[in-house]
């Protein structure tokens, strides 16, 4: 299943079902009732008791609040669902603000949810920068996986005097067509499986940031056209983030014609776009109905320093908690599977007390952490 | 007619502190002394650890109120709390000893004896017993029976309790100083008399008291206390945390949490690094501004969603007219409030103690909210003592008498 949260999500969903017309289930979730109109039956109101049916304004936490007001309506819209990619345009206020709620409430009603997050284009200003930052934070610790699109890097493909609504118009595109890759990856069988856990795993590697990027080749040299597209990637900007990438993901659809030599030919090329060292994961998969045609998804997990444009700052050691999954009934107890990050010696004002615990949770624990909310641990020598 | 001096002592996890008090006929209590004691490491989450440096703490809180009172304290009435601290509901019913008489006061006497008499685990001991409402043969939520007419009475009645040697050893810290222990309350019960009104309590209020080591609740619905108790986390555990996230001492950390707040933060404050200079133990560091801010906003959110989980499986969360008002001495975290707003899905305020003055207690008031409360219970129940038809001085079953109503 496909839904889009906010103004940005909705569009890219209603793009993807466009070149998608046999897809699957769709959903557009909005504060704003008027642009929910066209969605029909498929559109869900979200916040009406706290904003009656208007934007958000931008702000952030109306979104959230509007969200988490209508929690149990979200939780019974997923219900059934395994896996649901969830498209939303982050730097405003519904989608950046409800869609980590969706995400939360999306997993308690088992799905497996993969969030694709678009950031704001440069000239957009800093604030939505980094109104959308905090929300690709929030985003990556309440979904499975989270996949950033940087819009910024698409204005590289786009001709000059390219009009602004094209502009957005490609974004939504380069949004679908990043769910109809994913979602063919992860769904056809293929002749060597890739599964959601490669996703997550790799989705929880370093900052956690992962681009998608897809290429198509068709016709003899399809192999050398793939990869040559993927080289010239405006996303991969022109393949440096898979240079620096210490982790990917690589699935190849091809037709029943697809041979030995070209999957080789493929992975050679692409490890020597990439590092040597990498941690490539990859799946193949053959379709019935595609003749000489062959397309290549890459998930890869970028460095947090390709990003100039990111305000966040540069951290030495990032520190990654273990996030805490939600289970839909209420949870045994918190599963620390990152040792010594709390442990008896540094219980601090809690020593020799009863730790305080509430329907099995620890609350002596600390939050963020139970949260999953990453925190970048302070450097230890100060900046020259 | 004047009362003497009344003092109310708190043992607090970040302090200890003694109020002096003087009782006037329309109400209003003068506050004429303040003694105030640090008790870091002696007590946490509300109880007490070492009996020793606590009795030290309580001893320099009472010398210092009676210097600033000028009275000597040889008595005091001590509030408690602690994540021991919880609340149930009991009900009792009798026959109407003489349908045609109407009902009595010793029918409403009969009838609390009984809703009182539930079996606590034996290691509980009963604080508070409050009559809710009444009811009288099928008519629910009587607020007085006296005089009607029916042939059964029953009582809602919510007992309020605690551990028994948490409540032992507060006493036993007072009174081994050699001052009495004239009556002992739970904090938040005594917060509700000195904060809310009349009409707060009859539109339905949660009064949230936010101390260093718990956090103690009262909620008032339908004119009547529908719900007491106390959850041993406090605003020591926001400290711990930022302490646990940046490697900090609690000192830092403790600093750190009053200078960042939980307040939104602005654009240029997103990316704004503190430099904190090396201390002992602890290399130089610097830390970001916005996650100090989350970490603290994530503690804080999550203790009142809990909370507010609490009030909604009571059946309370409707019934709040008045909202959430807010004291204690965790209200001073700016922008605590949007927080606490959008965890309950109610309007939040500060309390202001009512009807006090004297010191300083205009800005401070609301870290001492506890302490004013008992005196203020203090000043009722001896005057009622002095009518005709007093009651006796019993820990237990005196205390839930002078609540439920104004």
């Amino acid at each position: 299943m496909a839904a889009g949260v906010g103004h940005g999500g909705c569009a890219a969903v209603a793009a993807m079902a466009r070149i998608w017309p046999k897809g699957t289930r769709v959903a557009y979730i909005d504060t704003d009732g008027r642009s929910l109109d066209a969605a029909g039956a498929d559109g869900l109101q979200i916040g009406e008791r706290v904003i009656q049916g208007m934007g958000t304004g931008g702000e952030q936490r109306m979104g959230q609040r509007a969200a988490e007001s209508d929690a149990e309506r979200i939780r019974g819209l997923f219900r059934g669902i395994d896996l649901l990619f969830l498209a939303v345009g982050l730097g405003g206020g519904a989608g950046t603000g409800a869609a980590p709620v969706v995400a939360r409430e999306a997993r308690n009603a088992g799905a497996f949810v993969v969030a694709l997050a678009s950031l704001p284009f440069r000239f957009e200003g800093l604030r939505r920068m980094e109104i959308a930052s905090c929300g690709l934070r929030a985003l990556q610790a309440s979904a499975d996986a989270a996949v950033v699109l940087p819009n910024q890097r698409l204005l590289r493909q786009a001709a000059e005097r390219t009009h602004i609504p094209a502009v957005f118009r490609a974004a939504d595109e380069a949004l679908a067509e990043g769910v109809q890759a994913l979602w063919r990856v992860v769904t056809k069988p293929g002749v060597i499986p890739l599964g959601l856990e490669e996703i997550r795993a790799l989705a929880r590697r370093g900052q956690g940031r992962c681009i998608l990027a897809c290429a198509e080749g068709r016709g003899p040299d399809k192999v050398a056209q793939a990869l040559a597209a993927l080289k010239g990637h405006a996303l991969l900007e022109d393949g440096a983030v898979l240079e620096t990438a210490d982790a990917y993901l690589v699935s190849v659809m091809g037709g029943a014609d697809l041979a030995l030599q070209d999957v080789d030919r493929l992975m050679d090329g692409l490890r020597r776009l990439g590092r040597e060292d990498a941690l490539v994961a990859s799946g193949l998969c053959c379709r019935d109905d595609w003749q000489d045609r062959l397309c290549v998804a890459l998930l890869v997990a970028e460095k947090a320093e390709a990003e100039a444009a990111n305000p966040e700052p540069g951290p030495a050691e990032p520190e990654r908690p273990a996030a805490e999954r939600p289970k839909p009934a209420p949870p045994a107890g918190p599963k620390i599977t990152q040792t010594g990050l709390f442990d008896t010696v540094r219980q601090g004002p809690f020593t020799d007390v009863e730790p305080t615990v509430v329907d099995g949770t620890n609350l002596d624990m600390p939050t963020y952490l139970r949260r999953g909310i990453l925190i970048q641990k302070t450097q230890r020598e100060s900046p020259a | 007619m004047a009362w003497d001096p009344l003092v109310a002592v708190e043992i607090g996890t970040s302090k200890v502190c003694a109020l002096v008090g003087e009782a006037r006929e329309d109400g209003l209590i003068l506050i004429t002394g303040l003694g105030v004691c640090p008790s870091r490491g002696c007590v946490r989450k509300g109880l007490i650890l070492d009996l020793e440096k606590a009795a030290a703490c309580v001893k320099r809180a009472i010398e210092d109120a009676e210097q600033t009172s000028r009275v000597e304290i040889g008595k005091v009435y001590l509030t408690v709390a602690g994540g021991h601290v919880r609340c149930l509901h009991s009900q009792g019913s009798v026959p109407v000893l003489d349908v045609r008489a109407g009902i009595t006061p010793e029918d409403m006497e009969q009838v609390k004896d009984v809703a009182r008499a539930v079996n606590l685990p034996h290691d509980r001991e009963l604080m508070h017993s409050i009559p809710c409402h009444y009811l009288v043969d099928d008519q629910p939520f009587v607020n007085n029976p006296r005089g009607m007419r029916g042939a059964k009475l029953a009582l809602d009645m919510l007992l309020v309790h605690g551990a028994r040697t948490a409540l032992a050893n507060a006493i036993q810290a007072v009174q081994g100083l050699g001052i009495e222990v004239a009556d002992v309350a739970f904090s938040g019960l005594c917060a509700g008399m000195a904060i809310l009104t009349p009409e707060q309590k009859e539109a339905g209020v949660a009064l949230v008291e936010l101390g260093a080591g718990t956090t103690n609740y009262l909620v008032y619905a339908g004119n009547a206390i529908a719900l007491a108790g106390s959850l041993a986390v406090g605003g020591d555990h926001v400290t711990n945390d930022i302490a646990q996230a940046f490697n900090l001492s609690l000192k830092r950390a403790e600093q750190l949490k009053q200078d960042t707040g939980a307040g939104h933060l602005e654009p240029s404050q997103h990316i704004q690094e503190l430099a904190l200079p090396a201390e002992a133990g602890f290399s130089a560091c610097s830390v970001s501004v916005s996650d100090v801010n989350t970490v603290i906003r994530a503690r804080l959110d999550e203790t009142f969603r809990l909370l507010a989980r609490l009030f909604r499986e009571q059946g309370l969360a409707q019934r709040l007219g008045a909202g959430i008002v807010l004291v204690g001495g965790g209200v001073q975290m700016k922008g605590l409030l949007p927080i606490a707003e959008c965890a309950f899905d109610l309007p939040a305020g500060i309390g202001r103690p009512i009807h006090f003055s004297g010191l300083t207690l205009a800005a401070e008031g609301v870290a001492y909210a506890a302490p004013l409360g008992m005196l203020r219970y203090a000043a009722r129940s001896l005057r009622r003592e002095s009518e005709p038809g007093g009651l006796g001085r019993l820990v237990g079953s005196v205390l839930g008498r002078f609540w439920g109503r104004t």
